[in-house]
């Protein structure tokens, strides 16, 4: 069944609302990110630091633009009656919390 | 929860399977792809289930956040007693991080089983655990 592309597929407006869980979860990692990559252009030294620094802020901007275009590109699947589930972002997620945490650790012990 | 308007149009390519099925097949790691385990759920449920991972994440997000805070700007107190704050919550992020995507798909796939989703959260030993690190933090901060 196809629905009014116009119309939002649910009164609860729950894609609206896992986009902005996107945005702030995007947000959370910046700022993570943004917090190792200072600490580590202090710590190792500028060429390594900068090299740590590009990859700890590459998630939360990655995440913030796979949001920019995912809310039209979902909305299409549900109106469509397409299955919404993805599990490849979540798992990128979870990595790059795991790898944070590991991150972390080490700047804090050593 | 008003599932029937949306479970009328649940998608043709979701063919009902004879019941023996239902589980899938295993792939060669000896687990059931998530696609292939009982039916397309209401997609309002996936969604929810993507936020509450999304809301874990962030919460686990804040907790280095914090303890990088406390190792690099609590310079006044030991290095040891700003260990005993920062590393614990350190290591709650990675436990948070290690588990979140396990019991993402463990609730997807009870969504897909319309099986009950299981109660046990890590919700209260992760606030029992942030409760612990706040006493220490505050016993650090009097006694210094």
């Amino acid at each position: 069944m196809t629905r009014d592309p116009g119309m939002l597929f649910d009164v609860g407006a729950q894609l609206e609302r896992t986009t902005l869980a996107w945005t702030r979860t995007a947000l959370a990692l910046a700022a993570v990110g943004g917090l190792i990559a200072r600490l580590a252009i202090r710590t190792a030294g500028a060429s390594l630091g900068y090299a740590i620094a590009a990859v700890a802020l590459a998630p939360g901007v990655t995440a913030a633009l796979s949001a920019i275009g995912s809310y039209d590109r979902r909305h299409a699947r549900l109106q469509d009656g397409e299955p919404v589930v993805s599990p490849r972002p979540l798992i990128c997620v979870a990595v790059t919390l795991a790898l944070a945490s590991g991150v972390s650790l080490g700047m804090v012990l050593t | 929860m008003p599932t029937s308007r949306v479970l009328e149009s649940s998608s043709p390519r979701t063919d009902p399977k004879p019941l023996a099925c239902r589980g899938g097949e295993p792939d060669r790691a000896g687990r059931r792809r998530l696609e292939d385990v009982g039916e397309e759920p209401d997609p309002r449920f996936t969604l929810a289930n993507e936020r509450t991972f999304l809301a874990w994440t962030r919460t686990a997000l804040a907790l280095p956040a914090t303890g990088l805070a406390v190792a690099q700007l609590l310079n006044s107190v030991p290095r040891a007693a700003r260990m005993v704050i920062s590393v614990p919550l350190i290591v709650m992020a990675g436990v948070i991080g290690v588990m979140s995507y396990p019991r993402w798909r463990a609730l997807e796939r009870a969504l897909r089983l319309s099986q009950p989703l299981p109660y046990a959260s890590p919700a209260a030993p992760l606030g029992v655990g942030i409760a612990l690190v706040a006493v220490a933090a505050v016993v650090v901060l009097v006694t210094q």
